[in-house]
């Protein structure tokens, strides 16, 4: 059963131009992809549909089989570009809020994470710094037992250090019977962590999808190389 | 879900509400008491100090009477920032119906409505209640002969009865008022986000002003139609010969029009809304 | 701190190279027991799948032993672990010796400087 499936997907906003158009594809679990392309390209747009906070114009979107909707948000654990929390919560109650609605939430590990990063939990989150925010986000993602994880841009406008933590948080967390989808324009950082890849072409479509490591095998070339290529202005 | 997101809706309102609310008690206190200085007779007071507890007064009854006002912005602020901003990506993958997600904002915007109608009337009685006292230790009974009897004098003519009939069916036009009204800002916070991505406020607040200008339209039609002269004959009963009870009936009747108008429209802008957020919303 | 690895191999024989290389030195002795997969990658910030890649190709050329549930043991060859060492000598030579190809350096040229740098003594200028 394969843990996303989107069949026909087309979507558009009201300028009438497709983001999406005609994209079909499958993703089993037990992956760390890649969802790769050029800022504006559709990435976001594809993540936020599966997520459930857009509709498809056309077409179908499967999560675990299940059509996107009420029961799939359960599975699926999404990270937005932008910090999504309201400021009058305090760290703590933010993960409160979270174990409330999430029946795979797992506290201790939150409460690990927040304590390795010496996160103070009884902060207000609107005193904490951009940075950090972020990380706190992420922890409380990651911190689920989702079926898939959909991090949009989870390492853009973060340091060098931060990047290499969140990295090693995406890999710890990985298991056999999920599947993490990054989105990202920093492909050489996060390349040796994907399995495999799918670019994102300007007319909505998938351009090329494939293994990470067999890229280098077939061409000698890195992920970064070839995107580069691909997407030659 | 539908109890969590309440919970949660409740608490973000009420962390601020109370506040107010407690302002508006001890206004009512301090209402109370310059009112019983201000009304009592040959007392020896120079102009400013007259002039002083007056102004005090003023600004304690608006500070009580804007509570609703105040009720509303909270409700709007909550509604707003949990749906329209990007706290809205983590609000709509939540794992909950958006059934839930609109029931949770309607039943805390009426139980605020509701709580600061009911704070407001209970300010008045603060303030006549107060007033007595102060006129008690001063020796002297303005408040009770001047304000107090007349009052619950009106009040205690058939309490039962119709009375209470009148009262229940008051009591759910303005339950049905509060529906609409907060069908109103959330249709017109919806719509407004909906149609524009940046000047959302801005928008809202115009459809608002349309809003309020259409239904004043409805009511002018409204009063013209129905017979609400039939209100005012109770009290003339015996001049026209009609049966008094036949009369009080048809008020009874006459006022679930408003009833069921409310209602309905209620129920239609609840539709309206759950469309739009089901979807029409694309979030940016 | 995340390894660091070259654009032009696929990154699950370079893992490989440094596990095969921990190997021969001695730091994964004959018969000890490497770590987990999930602790090489998530020290490494590499994919697990990438990594389990790199163990099967160990475990293909008789270097590692995967012991079921115990996890992934140092083969007690030591034999088959000198011979591999010698490759990897025989291979570090043949690439540095084609490189001064290269430049026109021949091998005799090539023997006497490596005991001079090795020794510390030259009385050669060292590379500005």
């Amino acid at each position: 059963m394969a843990v996303l499936e989107c069949k026909n997907l087309y979507k558009s906003y009201k300028s009438g131009k497709y983001v999406l158009a005609d994209m079909s594809f499958s993703v089993p679990s037990g992956k760390i992809v890649g969802l790769l392309g050029p800022n504006g390209c559709g990435k976001s747009t594809l993540i936020k549909t599966v997520a459930g906070l857009l509709v498809p114009t056309k077409g179908e979107v499967f999560v675990d089989g299940i059509p996107v909707g009420e029961s799939t948000k359960s599975l699926v654990s999404y990270l937005p570009e932008r910090t999504y929390f309201n400021s009058w919560m305090h760290v703590d109650e933010l993960v409160s809020y979270f174990a409330d609605f999430y029946a795979d939430f797992d506290k201790e590990r939150a409460y690990q994470l927040l304590f390795d990063l010496s996160i103070d939990t009884k902060a207000r989150l609107s005193t904490l710094s951009k940075g950090t925010k972020e990380k706190v986000q992420l922890i409380l993602v990651m911190s689920r037992r989702a079926r898939l994880y959909l991090l949009d841009e989870p390492i853009a406008g973060v340091d060098p250090a931060a990047r290499e933590y969140i990295l090693g948080t995406i890999v710890s967390n990985y298991d056999p019977s999920s599947t993490i989808m990054i989105t990202t324009h920093l492909i050489s950082d996060v390349e040796q962590v994907l399995d495999e890849f799918m670019f994102l072409g300007y007319g909505g479509q998938i351009v090329m999808a494939g293994g990470t490591d067999d890229v280098r095998a077939e061409t000698g070339k890195s992920l970064d190389a070839l995107f580069r290529e691909v997407y030659r202005c | 879900m539908l109890g969590k997101l309440l919970k949660y809706d409740m608490k973000a309102v009420f962390k601020y509400w109370w506040l107010a609310a407690l302002t508006t008690v001890l206004l009512s206190v301090i209402a109370g008491v310059l009112l019983s200085y201000v009304i009592e007779e040959d007392a020896a007071r120079g102009v400013l100090e007259e002039a002083i507890a007056i102004v005090g007064l003023v600004i304690s009854f608006i500070g009580i009477f804007v509570l609703p006002l105040v009720t509303e912005v909270l409700i709007i602020v909550r509604l707003y920032k949990h749906f329209f901003t990007d706290e809205g990506y983590l609000t709509f993958t939540l794992p909950v119906k958006k059934h839930a997600l609109l029931n949770s904002k309607l039943i805390m915007a009426m139980a605020f409505q509701l709580a600061a109608v009911v704070t407001v009337v209970m300010d008045v009685i603060i303030i006549l209640f107060v007033g007595m006292l102060c006129d008690r230790i001063k020796g002297i009974d303005n408040f009770s002969s001047d304000y107090g009897e007349p009052l619950f004098g009106e009040l205690s003519a058939d309490a039962w009865g119709f009375g209470i009939l009148y009262t229940a069916e008051a009591i759910l036009i303005g339950l049905a008022y509060m529906f609409v009204l907060s069908m109103v800002i959330f249709l017109c916070l919806t719509i407004a986000s909906v149609l524009t991505k940046k000047h959302k406020v801005l928008v809202a607040i115009g459809l608002f002003y349309g809003a309020n200008a259409i239904s004043s339209l409805f009511t002018q039609i409204a009063v013209y139609g129905t017979d609400l002269n039939g209100v005012f004959m109770i009290f003339d009963s015996v001049n026209n010969g009609v049966s008094e009870l036949a009369l009080k009936w048809s008020v009874a009747a006459q006022l679930l029009i408003p009833l069921g108008a409310l209602a309905a429209v209620g129920a239609g802008m609840y539709a309206l809304e759950y469309y739009l957020l089901d979807r029409k919303l694309d979030l940016q | 701190m995340a390894w660091r690895f070259n654009d032009h191999t696929p990154v699950y024989l370079q893992i490989a190279d440094k596990l095969r290389s921990s190997i021969i030195n001695g730091e994964f002795p004959p018969g000890g027991q490497i770590p987990p997969v999930r602790q090489i990658a998530v020290a490494a910030a590499v994919n697990p799948n990438t990594v389990q890649r790199a163990v099967s190709e160990l475990e293909a050329e008789g270097l590692l032993v995967a012991r079921s549930t115990y996890g992934c043991f140092v083969t007690e060859d030591s034999e088959a672990i000198l011979r591999v060492r010698r490759d990897a000598a025989y291979r570090l030579v043949n690439d540095f010796l084609s490189f001064a190809q290269e430049m026109s350096i021949d091998s005799d040229e090539l023997i006497t400087l490596i005991k001079e740098v090795a020794n510390g003594s030259s009385g050669m200028q060292e590379p500005v």
